[in-house]
């Protein structure tokens, strides 16, 4: 299941659905989000697929670390929980030892606390994200 | 005697387990200017509501209880009655294919890889339509409106 799953459904793009209210009366909007490369300074090896609420009060996401990707020790902009949907990595957060992950544990990231993400196997890490925030990076049209 | 996640394991496959077996969760928080991480265990539970049938969730609360993300297995043929959603979420359909009731009149066929972004006051139903599994995960600000 997983190689297919991964291509498919995670790395494939998303219809996004917006199911909301004008007046008593229900409306839905339809869009497509894809897999963008995170090209943030002190990044590499991260894609992000992000569906983002139309005011930035929520938003969730989808993440994958290629094998030695990483990010910077970039303080959390927005407290966010994570849950690991595939592969495994080391959590490095100031302060505390190497924390290994794996797939199926949940984590949750209070703002400023100071963490890197490691992928040291051989294989993708696929995470999905949650947060009361907009996004932190805005990606350029180039990405 | 063996538990309920290893009952639903052995029916739908160990491919499944990461969804159907108990999580560990990590915080990692400033506490009196200290970095900790308190780690926990994230039981799966049925969500045995009034009309909500073969619904399992396992869901991670932040301690100050301000947001939540939960995984919703629910078996074939199983789901949800319509009710109003009463705060803003957004779902992520991770495996299977199923129908979004809208309003007790729109029908939506939704599937794996799509997000769905369901605001407050809509009134929505959802049940599996397939012959396997239907997993996603949701998103939401608060703690959920069902408490076990």
């Amino acid at each position: 299941m997983k190689s297919d799953y991964l291509k498919n459904v995670l790395l494939g793009d998303s219809r996004k659905f917006e199911f909301y209210l004008e007046g008593n009366e229900p409306k839905v909007k339809e869009s497509v989000i894809s897999f963008k490369y995170r090209g943030q300074n002190g990044w590499k090896g991260i894609s992000q697929k992000i569906c983002v609420e139309e005011y930035n009060s929520l938003c969730m996401g989808i993440s994958t670390i290629v094998t030695g990707g990483d990010m910077d020790k970039i303080p959390v902009a927005h407290e966010f929980c994570d849950f690991l949907l595939y592969g495994k990595g080391s959590v490095l957060v100031d302060g505390l030892e190497e924390i290994k992950v794996e797939e199926g544990e949940y984590m949750n990231f209070k703002e400023k606390v100071v963490r890197s993400s490691n992928n040291e196997s051989d294989d993708i890490i696929v995470g999905i994200w949650f947060q009361k925030a907009g996004p932190s990076y805005k990606f350029s049209e180039e990405e | 005697m063996s538990s309920i996640n290893e009952e639903l394991i052995k029916k739908y496959g160990e491919e499944f387990k990461i969804f159907l077996n108990n999580s560990k969760s990590s915080t990692f928080k400033f506490e009196n200017g200290v970095i900790k991480n308190e780690e926990k265990e994230v039981k799966l539970f049925l969500r045995d509501q009034p009309g909500w049938e073969k619904v399992w969730q396992k869901i991670f609360t932040t301690d100050d209880k301000g947001m939540s993300i939960g995984l919703s297995i629910v078996e074939p043929g199983g789901g949800g009655e319509t009710e109003e959603v009463q705060n803003d979420f957004i779902d992520f359909i991770l495996y299977g294919n199923g129908k979004l009731t809208v309003e007790g009149v729109d029908e939506y066929e939704i599937k794996a890889g799509d997000f769905l972004h369901i605001k407050k006051g809509i009134k929505r139903g959802f049940r599996n339509t397939g012959d396997g599994l239907f997993i996603s995960l949701y998103g939401i600000g608060t703690v959920p409106s069902y408490k076990k």
